[in-house]
């Protein structure tokens, strides 16, 4: 589904991220787990094109979106939550997930896309007229998570959705996350630091230190070769 | 009764213009608000739409047998789409490069410095444009209902209210009310918002930023041509009349609560009756220090202004 071949991309002339390569099956809950400042957030940017790419490829579904302008991706189906969750705080919850509509084809139902997060999310229908900005953190990663749902994507970039959330709250936010991917069979990509969460719902995992991939595969293979406390702890 | 009758007289125009300022301060903050740069030409496109309402009057008077004043309108309702366009040509030409996401990500301050020469730039190259054109002499649509008053009250207490600045407060309301509710209501308005908003992540719902951007510029130059056509009927243009508000508007959308459309307009009210009624207790010359004495203490007490909140923008 997607495929980047070499993506080099960075800040400034620095790049940080070097020579990455990574492919997303239908169907996978890929896991991308690494340290804070391993390049998690500028791999997510440089594949919905938020950040321009100094080099390599990234393909879609078959399109190289590399050169496309970064608010076409959405309409092929490419939903990023970003990190910080960034909902539209001046708005109420109900626009913030109607503008996650904003590339939804004129086939599908807005409304029918938005029964389907509000079934997700049932706090979310409670609050919909509430602005988000004023929301629990936990709740504004629900508006970001259902905004991104609302275009009906076919591959979900999540960036770090536990950032600043209580435990109670990340267990509550994986659970959705896999009920996503198990129940409904939509392609996930998960950029973690937390590791347990991440683990538990992922399928396949890729772990990233210092802009460069280190190791990549299926979960087990993956917590067995011992790539993550490396990663993390530099053993 | 006779200071009562003064105060009211004083009072209705001062609301009139106070309407005016309100719409022209929505206006800006339109730019202000939804695309975070400091406008200062937004003062030539008042002066911009000014004269585009006398030159078309006079234009349109030489072969129509209309009332000037409703000529004026006419000039009014015309100035929007042409400014609009123009607005939007003079975004994609100028300010895009200077605005929107290609500085949101890449400067550390947002673009700031080079949209203050732009914009300052398109000011004073206007002014001397104006200057060229049309002579320093002020000029403005004369007609008979702008000289005209319906007289109300009794004997008793009676004031007397100008039918054209009537008309014209009219109008302007209703811009603002209009305007208010495509922000709210639409689909565009809402992309607008958001765009504003958090414009990266406007991006990742696929919602073109800079194109957006280039609506509003464009929609806050419609909007204050058409409040400059109808100000003519009451106010002499000359090429420096737009600077001469510039200042006093920004207090007001800063008083509204940056960013906030609505607040803008409050905040032009409000400042507008403040200069206006400033001339009964200080002279004509320093109406506008009482505007930022009253400015400034209001900002001592609520420094988010009317309507904007408090919490930090994350």
């Amino acid at each position: 589904m997607l495929t980047c071949d070499n993506l080099s991309a960075g800040y400034g002339g620095a790049d940080a991220i070097r020579d990455v390569s990574l492919r997303v099956d239908a169907g996978d809950i890929l896991g991308v787990v690494g340290p804070n400042g391993a390049g998690k957030t500028t791999l997510l940017r440089a594949i919905s094109g938020s950040l321009q790419i100094a080099k390599g490829k990234v393909v879609f579904n078959g399109t190289d979106i590399t050169a496309m302008a970064p608010h076409r991706r959405p309409g092929l189906g490419l939903a990023h939550v970003p990190e910080g969750r960034q909902v539209f705080g001046e708005l109420t919850v109900a626009e913030n997930l109607s503008l996650g509509a904003t590339t939804l084809p004129a086939g599908k139902s807005r409304e029918e896309r938005l029964a389907f997060v509000y079934d997700l999310f049932p706090r979310l229908a409670e609050r919909r007229g509430q602005l988000a900005g004023t929301m629990s953190g936990g709740e504004q990663q629900m508006v970001a998570i259902g905004r991104g749902l609302m275009m009906d994507p076919k591959l979900l970039l999540l960036d770090e959705p536990s950032m600043g959330l209580a435990p109670k709250i990340v267990t509550e936010i994986f659970a959705s996350i896999v009920k996503l991917g198990r129940t409904f069979g939509l392609t996930v990509l998960i950029a973690e630091q937390r590791l347990s969460e991440t683990l538990a719902s992922c399928n396949k995992c890729v772990v990233i230190a210092s802009g460069q991939i280190t190791a990549s595969g299926e979960r087990e293979a993956i917590v067995r070769s011992g790539a993550i406390e490396e990663a993390y702890f530099g053993t | 009764m006779a200071d009562i009758e003064a105060f009211l007289q004083q009072l209705v125009p001062a609301i009139a213009m106070g309407c005016v300022y309100g719409a022209l301060c929505a206006a800006l903050s339109l730019v202000f608000g939804i695309m975070r740069v400091v406008n200062f030409a937004q003062g030539e496109f008042i002066t911009a739409g000014m004269y585009f309402g006398v030159m078309l009057v006079l234009f349109l008077a030489s072969f129509l047998q209309f009332n000037s004043f409703a000529l004026a309108l006419v000039a009014a309702i015309l100035a929007f789409p042409v400014f609009f366009c123009f607005g939007v040509f003079l975004h994609k030409m100028l300010l895009s490069h200077v605005s929107g996401m290609k500085v949101i990500e890449t400067t550390r301050d947002g673009g700031h410095q080079a949209q203050l020469i732009v914009t300052l730039g398109i000011s004073l190259l206007l002014q001397n444009v104006f200057l060229m054109m049309f002579g320093s002499r002020p000029q403005s649509i004369t007609s008979d209902i702008s000289s005209q008053a319906w007289a109300l009250g009794t004997n008793d207490l009676m004031i007397f209210v100008n039918k054209g600045r009537v008309i014209v407060t009219i109008i302007v309301v209703a811009v603002v009310f209009l305007m208010y509710q495509f922000l709210r209501k639409t689909d565009l308005g809402a992309r607008m918002r958001g765009a504003a908003d958090k414009p990266t992540a406007a991006t990742y719902v696929g919602i073109d930023v800079d194109r957006h951007y280039g609506i509003a510029f464009g929609l806050s130059c419609g909007i204050t041509a058409l409040v400059g056509v109808l100000m003519a009927t009451f106010y002499p243009v000359g090429p420096f009349v737009g600077f001469e508000f510039i200042i006093v508007l920004y207090a007001g959308v800063v008083l509204g609560g940056m960013g906030s459309f609505i607040g803008a307009f409050w905040g032009g009210l409000t400042i507008g009756v403040i200069q206006q009624m400033a001339s009964l207790i200080v002279p004509l010359q320093l109406q506008n220090v009482l505007v930022f004495l009253i400015f400034l203490t209001l900002l001592v007490l609520r420094p988010q202004g009317f309507f904007g909140n408090n919490a930090a923008r994350l």
